[in-house]
């Protein structure tokens, strides 16, 4: 190459390639996105957020949370489970049927505690031949797709994240590393309001051992008048304040929590399906136990 | 068009002592400022509420305020500094406008500066690698287009029309970084595109910072110097142009990481990219050992022991991106310190000391003195060495370990993060080593400046003081 | 260096800055340009405009029952007055209390007068 309008030339054609790639398309493709309605329930999906929560994800992005915790769900596979919902009146034959796909099933008890998970299998084909084994017996049966991954079974979510998930957020920030457990679904964890100012504000008070900093200037320490205030932190041990004074939430804690507690990207869409188990049956991702927070 | 008559070596290297000693010097200082806040993130691991309580100091901007440091403040200003010294030497031409490009290089730093406290203050835009908020990408933007333009004219002006691939190099990324700085800035912040577009913007920009930026002047500098220091010819120029194309090809394709909630061509072709990234950086090492072998100068802790585990560093980078580009690993090293340790390793182990390597050998050149501490020259490569490889071979291995656990529901979060713990104990270590070296960095350039600006002063005071000739008295 | 020597260089840098920043800002214009064809409305312009829409027609049903008079329920003899109609109303009726009041218990039982059960479906 002989002058800089060359290597000018071959620099913008190797640009503009990945340019068009990964900025103009993914714009084509998402960049009009809308709200989409979710499977099963119809609802719109994404909703935007209420305001403290948008204030809490600049308090997000202002304090780098995403520096530790992801906001990526991952999934490795779906697997589909067969529940028996109704006995039918052939209580033999769906007796019988249930000998042939889930042989510690077959017994009359199991027809008192309906619904009841019967078999998991991997493929459609396989859950459809154990749904009409049930049927041909007379019983009724519903297939329940169930997304599967280390994530998943962690109970950081009901399924992937995909791109619907972040229609309204600015920045998005989707995160980079896991030092601590991922957040996309955050508010749907047993985790009210209280346990998270608590955590801010003293992570190893709620978790013990926690390798998170405290995040103590979001808060703010006071004499207590003569009636505690309905906000001051319920702190024990190391972590309570001395007599006389409270720890209460700054503005700032208060955005922040919300905006944790508004992180629910469960909706089941078309890209990223998923269906609740029947009513009344057992969540099949395991909840987490308080032992297993963050 | 005439070519303008050479200009001798001399006199080429002292046009650009003004820029570059801003250049260096300020990317010196921002150098060691990043390790002093790589050191705090790091130190944070040990007890989480050490510095806690300053919003300045907490973990998430002290984190970024490392990394922009280190690319903005470092990179960028050492890249540029040696690109420019590469366009006036190989073109045989001096620098065009010395005290503009002194007054961009100037620019860039307070750019810098503003963005610094701008992270720490709570104004970082959220994006990795693109912290620096708006108004301090505006001054960076305008201050590198400033420089580059000076960079233009003194390619122009070259005596010496062929190109050596260096310049290239050089050329290509002064255009690289405009054009994807402005891409990301104008839709990020200026007009935001909507929902995950976003992310997929800035890794974008970050897989061409990194992937291809640093790379382009890196390269620059490998293709001069290696040849130049071992006295041989380089090896050869086509595997060099091939080389060139084929990374402005691939790496630019590079970046989006692979479980990206984005539609799944799009991390499949970063992988494919990460896995054709492979055949510049052999093609690089193939250059690397032929130009160098058979050579009978010893590298001895000097430029050249630099390039070359810049080189090397390069290469294995290219090799772990690759691997971990493979969906049965990256679901293993994906969201772990593996990433960033392949980032220190090209970041560090391969961009700052092929700069650091060709700092040693541009600056005593264009002040015409040797090094005040030579000693530390070589300090600085030892420090240099073993600090990346203790940054980078424990975080690569703790963010395996890391990354198996979290595969594992069973394991809680909090015996995740304590199982890495050793891992970042010794990368402690590596932080602390890195921060002396470049300490000795920085005291080597500022004396080396200092004595400099010291010995003119005394020109001019003897200038100022000396006995009037009567053959210059005004009648 | 003389000043013409200056001069050509001078001559030989202004085309190159131009070209340099011209060239630096291309990718500038392919964003500007791509704003401009991808430019999407709002991700919640269609529930806007739906949202609007009912509130136009609620404000619509609100504006006739605080406006207009009309019937309530005719077999109770209840109507809906605008406010100002129904004080003039009142007053006038209350001048002669006596009258206002011998037919009251009449109305008011008229009104509220429960309609009769539904029939037992089991009898």
């Amino acid at each position: 190459m002989k002058s800089a309008a060359l290597v000018f030339l071959a620099a913008f054609l190797a640009l503009s390639a990945s340019w068009g790639g990964f900025v103009l398309a993914p714009q084509l493709q998402l960049g009009r996105g809308a709200q989409a309605k979710a499977l099963i329930t119809e609802d719109l999906y994404p909703l935007a957020r209420p305001g403290l929560a948008r204030q809490g994800l600049e308090i997000y992005r202002a304090n780098g949370c995403m520096y530790c915790h992801t906001q990526q769900v991952r999934q490795e596979g779906t697997h589909v489970e067969i529940y028996l919902t109704e006995g039918g009146t052939n209580a033999a034959g769906v007796l019988a049927a249930l000998q042939r796909l889930s042989p510690a099933l077959a017994r009359s008890e199991t027809l008192d505690s309906l619904p009841v998970k019967v078999v998991e299998v991997e493929d459609m084909v396989a859950a459809d031949r154990a749904l009409k084994t049930l049927k041909d017996a007379g019983g009724k049966a519903e297939t329940v797709i169930v997304p599967t991954g280390a994530d998943l079974a962690r109970g950081w979510g009901r399924r992937r994240t995909v791109a619907q998930d972040f229609l309204y957020d600015q920045p998005v920030q989707p995160g980079v590393m896991r030092i601590g457990p991922d957040l996309a679904n955050i508010g749907l964890r047993p985790y009210d309001a209280d346990w998270h100012y608590r955590h801010l504000y003293a992570p190893a008070s709620v978790v013990e051992n926690s390798k998170m900093p405290p995040y103590r200037y979001l808060f703010e320490k006071r004499k207590a008048g003569a009636e505690p205030s309905p906000e001051a932190l319920k702190l024990s041990g190391a972590a309570a304040p001395e007599d006389g004074y409270e720890i209460v939430p700054k503005a700032e804690a208060k955005a922040l929590v919300a905006y944790l507690l508004n992180l629910r990207a469960e909706a089941p869409l078309f890209e990223s399906p998923y269906t609740p188990p029947p009513a009344s049956a057992p969540a099949t991702n395991a909840a987490p136990t308080t032992a297993a927070v963050p | 068009m005439t070519a303008p008559s050479p200009t001798s070596p001399p006199e080429i290297d002292s046009s650009g002592r003004l820029p570059l000693f801003i250049l260096f010097g300020g990317a010196a200082f921002w150098l060691v400022l990043s390790s002093v806040f790589g050191l705090l993130a790091s130190i944070k691991f040990h007890g989480p509420g050490f510095l806690a309580d300053s919003p300045m100091l907490t973990y998430g901007r002290v984190y970024p305020a490392w990394a922009n440091l280190l690319v903005f403040g470092f990179c960028i200003p050492a890249g540029l500094g040696v690109g420019l010294w590469l366009l006036a030497r190989l073109g045989r031409a001096p620098l065009a406008r010395p005290w503009l490009i002194a007054v961009g290089a100037k620019l860039w730093h307070i750019g810098v500066f503003v963005g610094l406290l701008g992270i720490l203050s709570g104004d970082s835009t959220g994006h990795t690698w693109l912290e620096l908020p708006r108004y301090a990408a505006v001054i960076l933007f305008c201050a590198f287009v400033f420089i580059a333009l000076w960079a233009f004219a003194t390619h122009r002006a070259r005596a010496d029309r062929d190109l050596h691939p260096s310049q290239w190099f050089v050329l290509a990324a002064l255009f690289w970084f405009p054009w994807i700085y402005s891409t990301a800035i104008l839709l990020l912040e200026v007009f935001p595109v909507r929902g995950i577009v976003q992310a997929s913007i800035a890794w974008w920009f970050a897989g061409n910072l990194l992937g291809v930026w640093l790379p382009l002047v890196g390269l620059a500098a490998f293709c001069y110097f290696v040849p130049k220091l071992t006295e041989r010819p380089l090896q050869s120029r086509y595997l060099a142009l091939f080389a060139f194309w084929t990374l402005i090809l691939f790496g630019t394709w590079t970046g989006i990481p692979s479980g990206a909630p984005l539609p799944a061509w799009m991390p499949t072709l970063s992988g494919a990219a990460a896995w054709l990234m492979l055949v510049p950086l052999l093609t690089v090492a193939v250059m690397l050992v032929q130009t160098i072998s058979g050579a009978k100068t010893p590298c001895a802790g000097g430029p050249l022991c630099y390039v070359k585990f810049g080189t090397w560093s390069l290469v294995l980078s290219g090799v772990l991106l690759a691997v971990a580009a493979l969906p049965q690993v990256s679901r293993v090293t994906e969201f772990t310190w593996f990433n960033h340790a392949e980032n220190a390793l090209r970041i560090y182990g391969f961009f700052a000391m092929t700069m650091f390597g060709a700092a040693y050998y541009i600056l005593p050149r264009v002040t015409g003195a040797e090094w005040p501490v030579a000693r530390f020259v070589r300090g600085h490569f030892w420090c240099g060495v073993v600090g990346t490889l203790l940054l980078f071979a424990p975080l690569a291995i703790g963010g395996v370990v890391q990354g198996a656990r979290w595969l594992n529901p069973e394991i809680t979060p909090v015996d995740v993060s304590k199982a890495t713990l050793m891992f970042l104990r010794l990368s402690t270590l590596g932080d602390l080593l890195l921060l002396l070296g470049n300490l000795l960095f920085l005291v080597n350039v500022f004396a080396l400046i200092a004595r400099h600006c010291r010995a003119m002063v005394r020109v001019l005071y003897a200038d100022a003081v000396a006995p009037l000739e009567p053959s210059e008295v005004k009648p | 260096m003389n000043h013409g020597a200056q001069d050509q260089e001078g001559r030989r840098i202004w085309p190159v800055a131009v070209a340099v920043v011209v060239a630096s800002l291309i990718f500038v214009a392919l964003v500007w340009k791509m704003k401009q064809y991808t430019q999407a409305p709002p991700p919640d312009e269609a529930r806007k405009v739906e949202r609007a829409k009912a509130l136009a027609e609620l404000r619509a049903a609100e504006a006739v029952s605080l406006n207009e008079p009309g019937w309530i329920d005719p077999t109770k003899g209840l109507v809906r007055l605008p406010i100002t109609e129904a004080m003039k109303l009142a007053e006038r009726d209350w001048r002669d209390p006596a009258r206002a009041r011998a037919n009251l218990i009449e109305r008011v039982e008229k009104a509220t007068a429960r309609p009769p059960e539904q029939p037992s479906p089991f009898e």
